[in-house]
């Protein structure tokens, strides 16, 4: 028995078979008789004055891609004014209209209340695909635009070990509510596994961007951007962030988290991501450190409960849990309990069975 | 002792948001904290010339060739930089066009902006030092700023705090028959006119230079920029005779002949400043500080 088939599969289908329709705007620089420059284009028509404001404040205008290839890309997600949840993703289009160089920077946004952001699990790179595609659809300003309606999923790229690694280092900060500056480079399928590393009562409160260079305006907690060594000096400076360099030589300092972050690791390594999903998505309330980390020993105990012997098993059987309310943690300890108790019988049935097939060999080997 | 001198926190020039001290930029508006180190050691207090107008308009290349030629004694001007991140708008601004490229967009994001201080002086028989700061601003924030007032914060505190303006308004396009530039200029001064509202219907005292960029493509603009406003940005022009009690109009232009670039498919054509031909550039800022 494994974690599988002891959490519900209720959380993965959330986020699988929803259907969500929301607002919509678009951020860009194209001239119409109404104006020209960066200002938002067009919108659906549920997107308030204020949230218009706030999106002008954070979106991405000229330069303001990380990198300056064709194919630069970036996400950004944050709570807007009014309760709403904003998830902008940030292309190249084509060369700036007016000829001063560099490309056009085509932000495509949602906007999602609370009952539809946790419909997608808090997880902002459960909409982009839907953002890309709604930016092929034919842009013309100063119009009104139907709903955002789409479906989301997650695209489950394959990371490798040090990016694993490196976002279980930046994981910790986040749990520990610290904000976070990133400046190693990492692909968004990479940044994608914080989400799965998070439970979703963290992840709610979570505001992150990536692929944009760094500007303090945006006041994001978790910002995955190129900055250069005497630039981060300046931002620590001025700004409350911690940064993963801090962190990747000292993974001590993962400190309380380290149960969970080495469990999720782990699993992530294994290509079990929806696994590790399935628990998170169902921690919709605050977890401490000392609860996710009993999750994590209690699920590893469950993990390797096929190659422990009897002696061990019985050990566990006697020592008692520690007291908890959570309900996710009293589950997976019933369901270690049940696995223990279902191997500690087979184990001594398989014992006894043994043990009178060497009896009968024995009879049979006496005249 | 020095220690015993060093403030708990720092003011900020613009928004007045207290840093913590060694900051780089203010935390509120990013305008650099530099400029607050280096009017402590100035001998006058600084004057904030705001340099306002619509995206794509020249404010950028107006200001960088405005500074160097500040620099460079034009006129009997003399202009000393207070720091070395004054002299970086102007480099830009040279360094493209000696290029044959005008320089990039101006970001909307606020840490990006370059700021210049410099120390002014006419030469002459009455000589005044004025200490002038000018922040290069980026058009879409001015025009995002004036359609949701408290969009971008800072550029209401610059204007609170303005000893002149000069707003730039595109004639070329204007000459071409689009609103664009008017509507532009006049949504700019309503919105300066909406925040002295203490005046209680008085005239704005503070001088505004109307300065019509890209005039060589209209170049009776130089004969009279006077009556090319009138006639084509009449909006502009009649809300300054109703609302300003100091007010000039002035032409400018910078590039001396322009090319087009095209790409091979023939789908963008990409403008080339070929030379440049500075005319008209010095006069709104002479006017400007006359007025101080």
């Amino acid at each position: 028995m494994d974690c599988q088939s002891v959490v519900a599969d209720r959380a993965a289908a959330v986020i699988e078979t929803s259907r969500i329709e929301c607002d919509q705007a678009v951020f860009t620089s194209i001239p119409s008789p109404m104006g020209r420059g960066y200002r938002i284009v067009a919108a659906s028509g549920g997107v308030t004055a204020n949230e218009r404001r706030e999106i002008i404040q954070r979106s991405p205008s000229h330069g303001a891609l990380a990198s300056a290839a064709a194919d630069a890309a970036a996400v950004v997600s944050f709570g807007i004014a009014g309760g709403r949840h904003c998830v902008m993703a940030s292309w190249h289009a084509e060369a700036e209209h007016t000829g001063r160089g560099g490309f056009r920077v085509h932000t495509q946004i949602a906007l999602l209340d609370d009952k539809q952001f946790a419909a997608v699990a808090c997880d902002p790179f459960a909409i982009e695909p839907a953002l890309r595609a709604a930016r092929g659809a034919a842009l013309v300003a100063d119009t009104r635009l139907p709903m955002l309606t789409f479906s989301p999923s997650i695209d489950r790229q394959i990371c490798d070990a040090a990016s694993i690694e490196h976002m279980a280092t930046i994981t910790a900060p986040v749990l520990s509510g610290e904000r976070v500056l990133v400046t190693r480079p990492l692909t968004d399928a990479s940044v994608a596994v914080l989400f799965d590393m998070l439970p979703l009562a963290a992840r709610r409160g979570v505001t992150l961007c990536t692929g944009l260079r760094f500007a303090a305006a945006r006041a994001l907690g978790i910002v995955f951007a190129p900055v250069k060594k005497g630039e981060v000096e300046q931002i620590l400076h001025d700004h409350p962030y911690v940064t993963d360099e801090s962190f990747l030589t000292n993974v001590a300092k993962r400190g309380v988290w380290s149960d969970w972050l080495q469990f999720a690791s782990r699993l992530i390594a294994a290509g079990d991501r929806r696994r590790l999903r399935r628990w998170t998505d169902r921690m919709d309330t605050p977890r401490t450190a000392e609860s996710l980390g009993m999750l994590a020993r209690l699920a590893q105990s469950l993990d390797a409960i096929e190659s422990m012997i009897e002696a061990d098993l019985s050990t566990l059987l006697a020592r008692p849990y520690p007291v908890t309310n959570d309900a996710l943690v009293l589950e997976v300890q019933r369901s270690l309990t049940e696995a223990a108790q279902q191997r500690l019988t087979r184990l001594r049935a398989e014992a006894a069975q043994n043990a009178e097939s060497i009896g009968d060999a024995i009879d049979l080997s006496w005249p | 002792m020095y220690a015993s001198t060093l403030s708990p926190s720092t003011a900020c020039l613009i928004c007045d948001r207290e840093n913590s001290p060694g900051s780089i930029l203010c935390g509120g508006c990013a305008a650099p904290m530099a400029l607050v180190h280096a009017t402590e050691a100035a001998q006058r207090p600084p004057r904030l010339v705001t340099i306002l107008g619509d995206s794509n308009v020249g404010k950028t290349v107006y200001l960088g060739f405005l500074l160097d030629m500040l620099t460079q004694r034009a006129n009997g001007f003399e202009a000393i930089p207070r720091g070395a991140q004054s002299i970086e708008l102007s480099q830009l601004v040279i360094s493209h066009l000696a290029w044959r490229m005008f320089p990039p967009k101006t970001a909307m994001e606020a840490d990006t902006w370059k700021w210049s201080y410099f120390e002014v002086c006419k030469r002459g028989r009455k000589e005044k030092w004025v200490d002038l700061i000018t922040p290069d601003l980026a058009g879409e924030a001015i025009a995002a700023e004036v359609s949701s007032p408290t969009t971008f914060t800072i550029i209401q505190k610059l204007l609170d705090r303005t000893a002149g303006i000069m707003l730039l308004v595109d004639a070329a396009a204007a000459a071409n028959g689009s609103a664009q530039p008017d509507f532009f200029a006049l949504k700019m001064l309503s919105y300066v006119d909406a925040l002295g509202a203490a005046r209680k219907g008085k005239k704005i005292d503070t001088p505004v230079a109307i300065v019509l960029t890209k005039a060589d493509y209209v170049p009776e603009c130089f004969e009279q920029p006077r009556r090319f406003a009138e006639a084509n940005l009449n909006r502009l022009w009649n809300l300054c005779e109703s609302r300003l009690s100091r007010y000039e109009f002035f032409a400018t232009s910078v590039v001396g002949s322009l090319g087009y670039a095209v790409d091979p498919k023939g789908e963008s054509a990409i403008p080339v400043p070929l030379h440049t031909s500075l005319r008209g550039v010095l006069e709104p800022f002479e006017w400007i500080v006359n007025q101080l």
